[in-house]
Order: structure tokens, then sequence, then C-alpha cells
């Protein structure tokens, strides 16, 4: 997974997208890798998560092998324009003038498929950084699967031009598994669960992209033990453990629905365990390891 | 036990003819929405219920059936009002959109441009326009006394307030008489040299999208003319009816630091477009009786074998505290930008996440 150059983490909406990516992020530090995390959205997650506070369109050091950028959809395009396409002059004399921005911002998709250019972008084509791997945060599945099938859409609409073949290109890379893939994470209540096997039809249907992992968040482990008394600690302790029992039963039949709906390109689940609190911020020194305190749920 | 302050959401049900949910994801907003709805459905009104981007499972486990058509839910007997739910669905919106505006030629030439499909059908972007369009329609229908409006999570709950004003600045700014329909006038007389202002923008356009697909693009928006002019409408319809009296804005949250992050920044954001804030619902937040477990674990009041419990006790010992700052910080941020106490409502966390009709009930009564 981390040989890759792109990861994208999807996942419900507060079920710990922006955690898993820095998780994933240190984890391929530690590997060597020089890391890039890409978030789009009105409000910055990842800055404050790490510990830097919010950074905005700017690409920003978190350590030396860890940079993150919340990219604006508006400046990304310009970006897109002078950097990949390579015409800076017309960034000045034609895109930043105000009518032509009203009519690039009523060009739908356009938005989604400079940030997929972006991505690319910074995999493969950028000089000064050389980053081994960009991970993308944000994009709830729903979005998500918009997201991915924006090329598509452009390219079925019947454009021709530099545009097209750049989309083109894009949809190249991120369909090809040795270079892009995904990455699903889940929490263990069952309408959570129902869900997220919901999104893997439709990921599937939308289909070109590789699914390389699916982590299950905030999963509780305690002792299956009786405990008698009305005390409300004795409340809290039987509740914590039908919780614990419920996630497990629930991991399990999400294991066998995975396994019916196959062929995987994976052969485990990831279960983080549940922390309560996040602790933030999140650094590389955090104690969350892949298979050593994440731990790996054969299918 | 009881949530602490519970008379503002009662006036705001009360006084309001549109409510507008906002909220990051994942911390209840289409349960809360609905529990809004059923709330005032009690009290006797016919109430509306839009969902623009819903928890789909959630919903039917409710009892709810989302569809494009607002369909009526069925209540228990001991219910007055009604409740009328429908979910956006972003293709069949646009089409309505385009029967309405346009002549039946126009609408099936439409249908068959390939642009159009691929936009209603398979891209994210116009799904705050359908919002807008499918909220106009409902406020038109006049037979609602309350529309409750389940918004789409995070940032894009904003793109719905504030999606008007780019459309607006589409229409208002002449894109269409300045740059489109002289580029595609020039096209057609075969003039190749760009001459005014307009022209040399579309040709510096052009040579980054390459001219054919400009002109395609830019022919689409021609045949879309009249629509679009119908979005921009109701668009303003709406945008009027959300700066009226008739409107409250509510955001949900949870006390995770997360959540709250989110919710002080779409609070900034929404002061930052002038719009005011009726109330702030905190859901799961740690009940009284943890709270009091808690302490008896600490001050080893129990005879409880404890072992392989101790981490989680520690965490949730964290999360409550946290949770307790969280909430101040928040209530302080709130404060500082109107300037007024804005009601919170605080909800106990469930043991289980809620999926029933009675679970949905009974959330309901907490909020009262």
């Amino acid at each position: 997974m981390f040989d890759k150059k792109l990861l994208m983490v999807t996942g419900k909406g507060g079920v710990g997208k922006s955690f898993l990516c820095a998780l994933l992020a240190y984890e391929a530090v530690r590997a060597g890798k020089k890391v890039c995390i890409v978030e789009s959205q009105s409000e910055d997650q990842m800055g404050p998560l790490l510990g830097i506070g919010a950074v905005g369109h700017c690409l920003t050091p978190v350590g030396p092998r860890l940079s993150v950028i919340n990219l604006d959809p508006h400046r990304n395009f310009q970006d897109f324009i002078s950097l990949h396409l390579g015409f800076p002059s017309l960034v000045d004399k034609v895109f930043s003038k105000s009518i032509v921005k009203s009519f690039v911002e009523m060009i739908p998709g356009i938005a989604e498929v400079t940030l997929l250019g972006r991505l690319y972008y910074y995999a493969e084509l950028e000089e000064e950084h050389k980053f081994d791997l960009i991970i993308l945060d944000g994009f709830a599945t729903g979005h998500f699967l918009s997201l991915l099938a924006t090329p598509d859409a452009i390219l079925n609409a019947g454009f021709v031009g530099p545009v097209v073949k750049e989309t083109q290109k894009v949809k190249d890379f991120i369909s090809d598994p040795t270079r892009c893939g995904s990455v699903l994470v889940t929490g263990s209540e069952d309408l959570m669960i129902s869900e997220s096997l919901e999104f893997m039809d439709k990921f599937k249907s939308t289909g070109h992209v590789a699914l390389d992992a699916v982590f299950v968040n905030r999963v509780l482990r305690v002792p299956d033990v009786d405990f008698e008394g009305d005390t409300s600690l004795c409340r809290i302790v039987r509740s914590l453990r039908d919780s614990s029992n419920r996630a497990a039963r629930q991991i399990q039949n999400f294991g066998k629905e995975l396994q019916r709906k196959g062929p995987l390109q994976f052969d485990e689940l990831h279960l983080i365990p549940e922390l309560f609190t996040v602790p933030e911020p999140v650094t590389e020194d955090s104690n969350l390891r892949l298979g050593v305190n994440i731990e790996r749920w054969p299918l | 036990m009881a949530p602490i302050n519970s008379t503002p959401i009662k006036n705001l049900l009360a006084s309001k003819r549109i409510i507008v949910v906002l909220g990051s994801g994942g911390v209840g907003k289409t349960t809360s929405s609905i529990a809004l709805a059923l709330k005032a459905a009690t009290s006797g009104k016919t109430v509306g219920l839009m969902s623009i981007d819903p928890a789909k499972r959630l919903a039917e486990a409710m009892g709810l059936e989302l569809g494009q058509k607002l369909r009526k839910v069925e209540l228990p007997r001991e219910i007055t009002g009604e409740l009328h739910a429908c979910m956006l669905d972003q293709a069949a919106v646009f089409d309505s959109m385009v029967r309405r505006y346009t002549s039946r030629e126009l609408a099936s030439q439409i249908f068959e441009n390939r642009v159009y499909q691929q936009v209603s059908r398979n891209l994210g972007g116009p799904l705050e326009y359908m919002a807008m369009a499918k909220l106009n329609d409902l406020i038109e229908q006049e037979r609602f006394d309350l529309i409750v409006v389940d918004t789409p999570p995070d940032t894009h709950a904003l793109d719905f307030l504030i999606r008007p004003n780019i459309l607006a600045g589409f229409m208002e700014k002449g894109v269409m008489m300045w740059l489109i329909k002289p580029f595609i006038m020039a096209r057609k007389m075969g003039l190749g040299r760009l001459m005014n202002f307009g022209e040399k923008m579309m040709g510096g356009i052009a040579s980054v999208t390459g001219v054919r697909m400009l002109e395609t693009l830019s022919e689409f928006l021609i045949l879309m003319e009249k629509v679009l002019e119908g979005f921009h409408t109701s668009g303003r319809n709406v945008a009027t009816t959300l700066r009226s009296d008739d409107t409250g804005f509510v955001i949900l949250s949870s006390p995770l630091s997360a959540s709250t992050r989110s919710a002080m920044n779409l609070s900034q954001k929404l002061w930052d477009l002038g719009f005011p804030l009726h109330g702030v619902i905190v859901n799961r937040v740690t009940p009284m009786w943890v709270e009091q477990g808690l302490m008896d674990y600490w001050e080893g009041q129990h005879s409880l074998d404890l072992e392989g419990f101790t981490e989680s006790l520690d965490g949730l010992t964290r999360k409550t505290k946290v949770a307790q700052e969280n909430i101040g910080k928040y209530k302080n941020h709130l404060e500082s930008l109107w300037r007024q106490k804005i009601p919170i409502v605080e909800v106990e966390e469930k043991d289980r996440v809620i999926h029933s009709l009675d679970g949905i009930l009974n959330f309901a009564q907490e909020l009262s």
C-alpha cells in the first residue's frame, strides 16, 4: 500500500478519516517515504490535528518528511493552469478577471477535475519536493464517488482539447492499481457497516480505482465478564462489555459479507482501538502502529 | 437527565416556517432533523422534511422511505400533525426544472445533450442548486406550516447558502452576454480574430480548454439559458426567505474535539454571511449517571474487579473532561460572535445508535 504514489482515504462523515490519514502518513514516514497530505475543505482539518494550525492553500511542512496543504478550489484551478498546463501568463491576463471567474465557477466538475489533476501533479510531475506518497483526506463516501466519476463525465461529454487530454492522463493515473489506491474507514456500528457495504457496491460499479484496505475505527475491546449490581459504575462496565461484544459480532459479519462480495485486494481488516479522545496533536511518536496496536483481523 | 434548556427548541418550532439544520458529518444531523420535524408534527403542524444527503439506511430504519417525491410518513395515532418527507434526487430535480422553464421542444433537446446528461447525472457540483430549487418548490406549495431542511455535511452545508451567489455572479455580470454569445457568434461567422475584451477572454480560456470544448460548453449554457434563469429566480426566492425572520438556523455538534472545531468554523461562517443562529444542539453529551459512575471509580467506591476495563474507564474519564472543555469553549465562541446568549440544548449520548421510529420519538421528547 505504501509503495503507491497516491492513497485516497474515504468514509462516512465523522468516522475518523483525518485521524487515519495522519496514522498512515506517519507509518509511511517511518518507512522512509516523503509524504504529503492533501485536503480540500473550507475548513482545515489536518493542520489543527497535526498541531500546526490551519495552513490553507499553502504547502506547509509538518516535519522533515511530511507536508500538508488544504487546496482552495479557485486557487487550485489557477495553479492547474499555470503549473500543470503551463500557461502562467493566462492566469493574470484572463483567469483572474472577475467575469471569467464567474464563468469558470459555473463549469460543473471543474473543482473536482483540477483537484485530481493536482494530486497527479504532486505524485508524478512536481520537481521541487518529489513526494513519494500523496494522501488525500476529507472526501466523505458520497462526495468521493462523485469525485471519481468526474473524469468519466468529462470524457463522455464529447469534449476535445488540452483539458480532455489531461483528464485522460489523470484518469489513467487514478485507475492504475500500481500507482493509485483508496482506503475505506468505517465504524463498527451495524448501520455504519451496512452503509460501508453499500458504498463498496457503488464504488465497484463506478469502478476503476483499487481499494487497498479497510479500517474499522473505534473498536472497543474489553473482557466478556458478568457484572451484577445496579450502581452507575456497574452500568458503565456492562455497557462497555455489551458494546465490545456487539462490535466483535459486527466485525465478524462484516468480514463474511466482504468475502461474499469478493474478490478483494486485501485479506485482512485493520482494527483501530477505541481511544475515547484523539490525542491531539497526532505526532510521529503516536503509539498507534499498523500490526501492533492496530490489530490485523484476517478475513 | 433532562436537557438543560428546552424552551428555545419549542419556541423555534412554534415561530419559524423554515428550520435549516447545519452540522458536520457524524453528529446525528439527520436524526435530529427528523426529531425536530416529528416534534413539530406532535404539536399538530403539517411538516415538510427535506434531506439533502440522508443516511438512507438510517431513514429507512426509522420508517421513512425517502424518495424524490414527498411522501407522507406513517406516524403513531397520538400524533395529530403530519410529516411529509423527501430526499433530494439531483437528476430528477434537474429534469423537472428543465420542464418547468422551457418549451417541450427545447426540453427534449436539452435531455439529449451529452453535457446535460453528464452534468445532471454524474457530477457533484449542481447538488446545491438542486437543493435550492427543491426547497423553493416546497416553499411555493404553501401547504406546510414548517419545513425542516437537513443540509449536506461539513462545508457543503454552506455552499447551500452561498450557491445562489455563484449563479448570481454568472447572471448579473453578464457572462452570457459579454463572453458566451459573442464567442459563439464569432465562431459561427468564422471570424478567426477575436476583437473585443470578451472575445479576447474567451480566446484565453480556449487556449486552455481547446476551442471545441469551449464551444460545446458555451452552446450548452446557451441551451440552458432559460433553465439557469429559473434557477436564479428560485435561488433569489430562497435567499430572500433564508434572510427573513421566518427562517431559523440550528447547528448540530458533539462534544468531540473535531466536531467542536467544525461547529466553531460553521458558526463563524454563518456569522460572516450575516445569518442569525437560533440554537445549538450538542448531541452525545456524557450522561449524568456515567459521570456519577466514573466518580465512584476514581474514588474507589466500589468492590468490582475491573481488570481489563481500567483503560476504557480512564478513556471515558478523559473524554468527559475534554467534552466539558469543548462545550465551554464553544459557548464562549458563540457569545463572542453574536454578543448574546445562544440557546444550547445538550442531548445525552445513547448506548446505541437510534434506529427506530420509537427511538427517535424518545429523542424528540428529549428536545422538549
